[in-house]
């Protein structure tokens, strides 16, 4: 029995202390990311940072210029992408951008990047419907739901190797990601993914998203968590990931039943996530 | 989002598409069903429901794709649900998302 928990500890710590080496996130990224998750946010403020930073202008006038957004003419500025795609769209691109721009990409082998951007950023537009239909702060949700797994990319940006043995015990025993995180690794990616938000000061609601969605029924948690626990089986559901092997993980009877949306919701809530994915996938994945 | 049907904003709908999918208002009310054709009539009235975009079929994919489609959604369902316990949350879920990619097609 010792020799387990010897390991565990190591493996904790090792997680904890890689961690705290990492650079903290650049300080106009850290502002633009809690200066988007204020409503009263002052978007002449943003857009000034945003032009500082060329990729993101880019991005965003891409996403503008597309056509899904229809338009006959083409945007140029920030200013006009914003006046067309809404400022909810523009901070979501932020968002998307810095949490890319953010890791160097992984070299861990059997570790599907694209596959990981992807589920991401749909759990994120999910979770983001979802709270809009409760009417709830969905500035939150989008940032929750983006972040949600973010453990997982620690996890395999600094133990690639570690990690690769995950992903093969995963696909030998056809287990959930976290099973397999736990019985290889000893850790899983909520508990790597709360050390990194806190490192990174993020705000409790998010640090408790990224703690509970796999596990929303811990007392006193941010009800976000519920709502990024049912987006995340959602958008499993919906195959969005595009890996083959996906699973649909754990859902909580009582998650479910907290968020009491109709089937009516569901079905609005699981076309638009497919819609806007779709919009996105083609801009930025 | 699929080979048989396609976002477009309203500005590019005419009359004579067919809907794809149920057009529901923002309390998920069913304002056209699937399988509608649209109308000028229609059109103009939707523009007053802060509907910016229609999902239609797309005209040069034959039912037989749409069948085919629609089959490999649901076996892909089953696969993804293989090892899902049987809790109510979980049954719903996938009941929601079978009756959704079920009604999803014409």
């Amino acid at each position: 029995m010792m020799p387990d928990f010897e390991i565990n500890k190591i493996q904790v710590d090792d997680v904890i202390k890689k961690i705290k080496d990492l650079p903290i996130l650049p300080e106009v990224a850290q502002e633009l990311m809690s200066s988007l998750d204020n409503e009263s946010a002052d978007l002449k403020k943003i857009n000034e940072k945003i032009a500082i930073d060329h990729s993101l202008t880019a991005k965003i006038l891409r996403l503008a210029n597309s056509s899904h957004f229809g338009t006959n003419s083409r945007v140029v500025t920030i200013q006009q992408a914003t006046a067309l795609l809404g400022v909810n769209n523009i901070k979501n691109v932020i968002r998307m951008t810095l949490m890319s721009s953010s890791f160097p990409t992984p070299s861990c082998p059997g570790f599907d990047f694209k596959a990981f951007w992807r589920h991401s950023i749909a759990t994120a537009i999910c979770a983001e419907l979802i709270s809009r239909t409760l009417h709830m702060k969905h500035d939150f949700a989008f940032t929750g739901g983006l972040l949600h797994d973010i453990g997982r990319l620690v996890m395999a940006t600094y133990f690639p190797q570690e990690y690769a043995q995950v992903i093969q015990y995963q696909q030998s025993c056809d287990c959930s990601m976290i099973e397999a995180e736990r019985s290889i690794m000893h850790i899983d990616h909520t508990e790597t993914g709360l050390a990194l938000a806190q490192h990174w000061h993020f705000s409790e609601a998010v640090q408790d998203t990224i703690r509970g969605h796999h596990s929303p029924d811990i007392y006193g948690i941010n009800s976000l968590a519920s709502i990024v626990h049912v987006a995340n089986a959602i958008v499993h559901g919906l195959d969005l990931s595009g890996e083959e092997n996906d699973l649909i993980p754990l859902l909580s009877d009582q998650a479910w039943d907290t968020l009491a949306l109709t089937e009516a919701d569901y079905k609005r809530i699981f076309n638009e996530t497919e819609m806007r994915f779709e919009a996105i996938n083609q801009i930025l994945i | 989002m699929s080979i048989h049907s396609h976002y477009l904003p309203l500005i590019k709908v005419v009359s004579g598409m067919v809907l794809a999918t149920d057009l529901l208002d923002q309390q998920g009310h069913i304002l056209l069903p699937s399988g509608a054709t649209l109308t000028d009539a229609m059109l103009r009235s939707l523009a007053h429901h802060e509907i910016d975009q229609l999902c239609v079929v797309k005209e040069s994919v034959s039912e037989d794709e749409i069948k085919e489609t629609q089959k490999h959604q649901l076996e892909r369902l089953h696969i993804l649900f293989r090892h899902a316990s049987d809790n109510h949350a979980t049954t719903s879920l996938k009941q929601y998302l079978q009756n959704y990619r079920e009604g999803q097609t014409l």
